[in-house]
Parts: structure tokens; C-alpha cells; sequence
């Protein structure tokens, strides 16, 4: 008896904090986009994860009336006196564990159906705020939440040690000298008083190093001074996934402090499209101050390396058609759209535009914290085939990915679907065509 | 171009100067700042204060705004309009045409003046409720679209036909004084309750996203290309 109604208490509560939190959420952003929508499910064809699986559960619209639901039951007249006029929802246990597939499990939040939608609505802001409702509700997907959990504890949401990043970044200096034949080669960790501080995605130091080798190879050549971390060595940020602002901002907070405690003057994230959104244009606003230093990509970095001429390309080295891929959050959520195109053009013989582009490109599918989400993984791979058919449409043999959650994604469909190209870091063809002096 | 301006004569021919109708003009004068009040109190929660941005700008909000509000709403820059032709000249016509109404019938029902442009306006109108018939069908025969549709969505979008109804028949004089201030006070209490709240919140959003993305650097977008049927690479550098 007492065990159920602690139980129920506690239901309650997780309840009242959804309700609490939905409100705060929606306030001055995604409250005007709900109120926008006319579900005139005219967006279906907008969304890679519709396209693939054509039912009505995915079309944006739909996906965005499920938050709605809730927010129309607590914020409007009609929502509160008639609930069945405007599909108002009340928030119980059962609908929000209803909510998870639907704002987790169908959505990347890539925000491509935002740009598209008929009257305007932000629909991946409105599926944000369901996503922040559910992380105070305790429903967070549990293997994306322990990416979470792995970084706020360990720094690296792949729990990697200070031992393995400075062994790694050892024999990949190893390899460079030998490589480049430039003589020692260091990559410098927890240096102090360096000019840049610099965030890799932890899958460089585990399991594709060419990326970071690429990156060290360039520095030594521009002659940067630099330091990478073993402590917060990490650019990901999966609390933005998730929904947590909270985590995010620790994890931002966490970077911020080491590189105050390193004395660096910036920080250079490597190729990450969230990684770059979080840092570049959440941060601040997590924090609720600008920072303290500056923040950059090292695409911007490596653009003003050939531009000034501290690094110069042979383009004739990298021979095969290449195309690009455009990581939503790095794109259409983070504005950088242009520097690695002129990366690209300066570095490779033939570069090929996919169909569509820049902010308007189709996700990849393994976005929003989806590649996390094993309990998805069929629908992930499934809706990466309108990428898959971008890909293919180029004809290219190398798919340029500025991002390596992306890379993961574009990888498995490679497989899967079979496509013959080699996916590279911008950063790793710019290393192919550098001129090593 | 021959415009009618004239006080309002309903169909037995007598001006609308009754005390009944003096009382009619106050209820859709009341149902009117019903919908003001309301949709301004709606905006004022929704916005809630706003939302400051603490990173460094790398592109003009204002910009985007603009861009947000001119370029992206043509069909050569959204796709929900691209791919649906017929939808997307419907919804123009369909708000072309409830615009013209919610004036004609505001200015009637309230100043007592019918203002027309004799052929432009009542085929405006009539291609409007085609439109807009046309646009509810769509609804209801659309599996998904169905699936989705709550209610309200009906309700709208019988309203907005009856509202261009109504004025159409206030433009062939066929609707008396109390029919089209009835209907007007109806229309306009039901206005901000439902999703006809969208001609406010529309502004609202596209008012958001422009900003956000224009401050971002991401609008105005240069040398996009959008997804079109047989989607080829068009865009090659060597
Ligand atoms: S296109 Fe926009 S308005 Fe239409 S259903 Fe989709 S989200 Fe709603
Ligand atoms: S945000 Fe992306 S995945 Fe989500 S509904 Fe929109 S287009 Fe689809």
C-alpha cells in the first residue's frame, strides 16, 4: 500500500517536472512555433526519416503536434475547457513514455523540415522542448543518456583515459615524423600557454586516427602552437542530444575551465557538427554570458591556413571526384557553410555539389543522437537513404564529411547500401594535398 | 478601374441605422477586441519575455528576418510549396480571398460601409471558397492528413469558408445586416481559440527563425540548391 503510493507520489512528480519544464522550454521560441502550425502535412516529403518510412507518425507535423498536444492542455483556453476540439493531451506517465519515440526515435532534430515548413514553424525547436520535457521526466533513451553520463564523469563520452589519449597522441607523432620526414613531431597534451586548445571527437583517438593525424600534420606545417587535453579532450556534446541543458552546459563549462587552465587564446574544435553548434552557438547561451575566449572550427582555421599561404595544397593529389556532405547542425544550425567549400575546391581536383545543398541538405540520419540509440538502429539506417542517393547521384568516390558523427552514419550506409566511397574529413584531404615544405 | 463606396444597404433595400443594428455593431466591436486582447495576451506568453542570445553574432538577425519573410516563402526556396503546386496556390488564393472578407465584413458589420471593386472582388471571393472547399476536401480524402487533423482543423476551415461565403453574398447583396454581423461575431470569437490563431503566430515565427538563422550566418542562404523530382548534382568545380 505505502509502496504504491510512494510510487505514485513519485509519478506525480516526475509529472509536475515535465509540466514545469514544457512551459519554461516553450517560452519565447518554440511556443510561437506551435501556434504557427495549420498541420496542412504538406512536410512529409521534407524529412529523410519520412521518406523512408512514409507513415503519418513521421511527418514533421506530426511529430511536432505530439509536444503540442501537451502544450495546448496547459497554455491555451480551448486546450483546457475542450481538449478533444484541438487534440490537447494531458501529461501522464503513460503519454510521455508514449512521447519518446516519437521526439527520440522518429526525429534527428536535423531541422531541415523548419526551413521548409508551409507557414514558417520551427518544428525541430518544438521537438527540443519535448526533448528537454523528457529528460526531466527521467525517459532519456538509457544508451544515449550514458553517452551523457560517460561525459559529465569522465570528460569523453567514451570514457577513454588520460593514459590512452597521451599513448595515442604519442604514436601518432611517431607515425607523422616518419611520415612527413620533418623531423620530431609532437602532439602536445595538456601544454600550458599554447595558442589553441584542441577538441577532437573521442572516436579520432580510438578508432579513426587519420583525422587527428591529419590535424598534427597541418599544425606542424603551419607551425601552430597548440595542445590537445586529457582531461575534457571531448567536442561532442550529447547533453544537446538528449535535451539536457543542464549537462550541456556543464560539459561546455567543464571545456572552458581547462582551457582556462591550460592559458590558451582559443579553442579550435575539430570536424563536429554539434560539437560545433554547442560550443559555437548553444554555450553561450547555457552559461548565459559570452565566453571568456574565442571559439572557432578548424575549418575556419585550416581556410586561413591556404589563404594566407601557410599551407599550401596540390590539388593534383587528391584526383577523384569529391563530394560534400553538410552536417545539419553544422550547416543549418551553425552557419558555417562556405569555408569548407573553399577548403574543398582549393584541395581537390573535381568537387561536386550534391543535390540538395548547404542549409537545405538532407540529414544523414544518424543525427540528434540517433547513431547512440541502438533500440532505433533499423529506422537509422533506413532513413539514411535519401542521403545514400544524394551520394550516389554525385558519382563521387570520396564523400568530403565535416563531422564524424555523420562519418559514423555514412559509413554503415556505405555498407549497407553499398555505395564504393571513402569517407574522409575535410581535414584529412587537405593533409592528402598539403606540400610539405 | 470602377470602385463602390457606399453605407451598406441590405437586401429589402433599407440602411442599417436601427437601434438593433447600433447593438449588433457593439457585439462585433466586443467580439473584435475579444480577438485583439486575446491574441495579444497569447503573444505576450509565448514570447514570455524572449530569449537573449549571449554568443557572438556572425551574421545580420535582421537580414535574416527579411529574408525569412520574402525569399523562403517562394516556392523556389520552400519546398512545401514546390512540391505541392496546387496546395500552395490554393493556400494563396484561400487567404487572399480571407483577407478581403475579414475586411469586408469588419467594415460593414462595424462602420455600416460596404467597399468593393465590382467583378475583381466578387471573383476574388468565389475563387477563394474554391479554394478553400478545395483545401478542406484535401483533408478529409488524405489518409495521413486526416490522421493528423484534430477537430479545430475542420472547424477552421469551415469557417474561413463560410467567411468568404458571407461576404460573397454581401457582394451580391443577397445576406441581411443581422445575418452578416451574426456571423461576424462568431468568426470573431472563435478566432484566437483555435488555429486561426496562425495569422498572428505565422509573423511571430517566421519573425524567430529569420532572426535566429540570420544571426547565425545561415540566412540569407546563398547558392542553395533544393530537392527537386530527379534530383541530379548541378553544381561542379574543377
Ligand atoms: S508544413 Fe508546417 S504548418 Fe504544415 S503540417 Fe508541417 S509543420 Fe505544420
Ligand atoms: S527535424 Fe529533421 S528528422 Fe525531425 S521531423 Fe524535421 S526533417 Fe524530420
Amino acid at each position: 500500500m505505502n509502496a504504491t503510493l510512494e510510487s505514485n507520489n513519485h509519478r506525480s512528480d516526475r509529472v509536475k517536472r515535465a509540466i514545469q519544464v514544457l512551459s519554461e522550454s516553450m517560452r519565447g521560441l518554440a511556443a510561437f512555433h506551435v501556434n504557427a502550425c495549420v498541420r496542412c502535412g504538406l512536410c512529409g516529403d521534407i524529412c529523410h526519416v519520412h521518406q523512408a518510412e512514409p507513415v503519418p507518425e513521421n511527418l514533421p507535423g506530426a511529430k511536432m503536434s505530439k509536444v503540442a498536444a501537451f502544450y495546448r492542455r496547459y497554455h491555451t483556453l480551448l486546450g483546457r475547457v475542450a481538449p478533444f476540439l484541438v487534440g490537447a493531451r494531458d501529461i501522464t506517465e503513460s503519454s510521455l513514455e508514449e512521447l519518446v519515440e516519437h521526439v527520440y526515435g522518429r526525429c534527428t532534430a536535423c531541422g531541415r523540415c523548419s526551413l521548409h515548413c508551409s507557414v514558417g514553424a520551427d518544428i525541430a525547436s518544438v521537438i527540443k522542448a519535448g526533448r528537454n520535457m523528457l529528460v526531466a521526466a527521467g525517459l532519456v533513451p538509457p544508451n544515449l543518456q550514458a553517452v551523457v553520463d560517460n561525459q559529465l564523469t569522465t570528460g569523453n563520452q567514451m570514457r577513454i583515459t588520460d593514459q590512452e589519449i597521451k599513448d595515442t597522441a604519442n604514436w601518432i607523432a611517431g607515425d607523422l615524423e616518419m611520415e612527413m620526414g620533418l623531423g620530431q613531431i609532437e602532439i602536445p597534451v595538456d601544454r600550458q600557454d599554447v595558442d589553441f586548445l584542441y577538441l577532437v571527437n573521442p572516436r579520432e583517438i580510438k578508432f579513426f586516427p587519420l583525422s587527428l593525424m591529419s590535424a598534427a600534420g597541418i599544425f606542424r606545417v603551419a607551425g601552430a602552437s597548440w595542445t590537445m587535453s586529457s582531461q575534457f579532450c571531448d567536442v561532442t556534446n550529447y547533453g544537446l542530444f538528449s535535451g539536457d541543458n543542464q549537462a550541456a552546459f556543464q560539459i561546455t563549462q567543464n571545456v572552458l575551465d581547462e582551457a582556462e587552465r591550460l592559458r590558451v587564446k582559443r579553442i579550435i574544435l575539430s570536424e563536429c557538427g554539434h560539437g560545433f553548434r554547442s560550443f559555437r552557438w548553444e554555450g553561450p547561451d547555457w552559461r548565459g554570458s559570452p565566453y571568456p575566449i574565442e571559439v572557432r572550427s578548424v575549418l575556419e582555421l585550416l581556410l586561413e591556413y591556404l589563404e594566407k599561404g601557410t599551407v599550401k595544397v596540390d590539388p593534383t593529389r587528391n584526383p577523384e571526384r569529391v563530394t560534400l556532405h553538410d552536417p545539419c547542425n553544422l550547416v543549418r544550425w551553425g552557419g558555417l557553410i562556405e569555408p569548407q567549400r573553399e577548403i574543398l575546391k582549393r584541395c581537390v581536383m573535381e568537387f561536386v555539389e550534391m543535390t540538395p545543398n548547404r542549409a537545405s541538405n538532407f540529414c544523414c540520419g544518424g543525427g540528434g543522437g540517433m547513431l547512440s540509440m541502438s533500440e532505433y538502429g533499423d529506422r537509422r539506417t533506413l532513413s539514411g537513404k535519401r542521403k545514400a542517393d544524394q551520394i550516389r547521384d554525385t558519382g563521387a568516390k570520396i564523400v568530403a564529411t565535416p563531422c564524424h558523427n555523420c562519418a559514423d552514419q555514412l559509413l554503415d550506409l556505405t555498407k549497407k547500401m553499398k555505395l564504393g566511397v571513402s569517407i574522409q574529413s575535410v581535414t584529412e584531404l587537405v593533409y592528402n594535398a598539403m606540400v610539405v615544405p | 478601374m470602377h470602385v463602390e463606396s457606399r453605407a451598406f444597404r441590405n437586401r429589402t433595400g433599407a440602411y442599417s441605422r436601427g437601434i438593433g443594428c447600433q447593438m449588433n455593431r457593439l457585439l462585433v466591436l466586443a467580439s473584435l477586441l475579444w480577438t485583439g486582447i486575446s491574441l495579444f495576451t497569447q503573444l505576450i506568453s509565448a514570447w514570455g519575455g524572449g530569449r537573449k542570445t549571449s554568443a557572438v553574432r556572425s551574421g545580420d538577425p535582421w537580414r535574416g528576418v527579411v529574408y525569412n519573410f520574402t525569399s523562403t516563402m517562394l516556392p523556389s526556396r520552400k519546398e512545401t510549396a514546390s512540391h505541392n503546386p496546387g496546395n500552395f496556390v490554393a493556400g494563396v488564393i484561400m487567404h487572399v480571398g480571407a483577407c478581403l472578407s475579414i475586411l469586408q465584413i469588419v467594415l460593414v458589420s462595424l462602420l455600416n460601409h460596404h467597399f468593393s471593386i465590382p467583378i475583381l472582388f466578387p471573383a476574388i471571393l468565389l475563387a477563394g471558397m474554391t479554394a478553400s472547399a478545395y483545401l478542406l476536401l484535401h483533408r478529409i480524402r488524405k489518409t495521413d492528413l486526416a490522421a493528423i487533423s484534430v477537430p479545430d482543423d475542420y472547424i477552421a476551415s469551415v469557417m474561413t469558408l463560410l467567411l468568404m461565403c458571407v461576404a460573397f453574398l454581401n457582394e451580391i447583396n443577397s445576406i441581411s445586416h443581422s445575418q452578416l454581423t451574426a456571423f461576424a461575431i462568431l468568426f470573431f470569437i472563435y478566432f484566437p481559440l483555435g488555429k486561426l490563431r496562425h495569422s498572428v503566430f505565422f509573423f511571430a515565427a517566421r519573425y524567430d527563425l529569420g532572426k535566429r538563422l540570420g544571426y547565425r550566418g545561415t540566412y540569407p542562404t546563398r547558392g542553395q540548391s533544393l530537392s527537386q523530382h530527379g534530383d541530379r548534382s548541378d553544381e561542379r568545380h574543377s
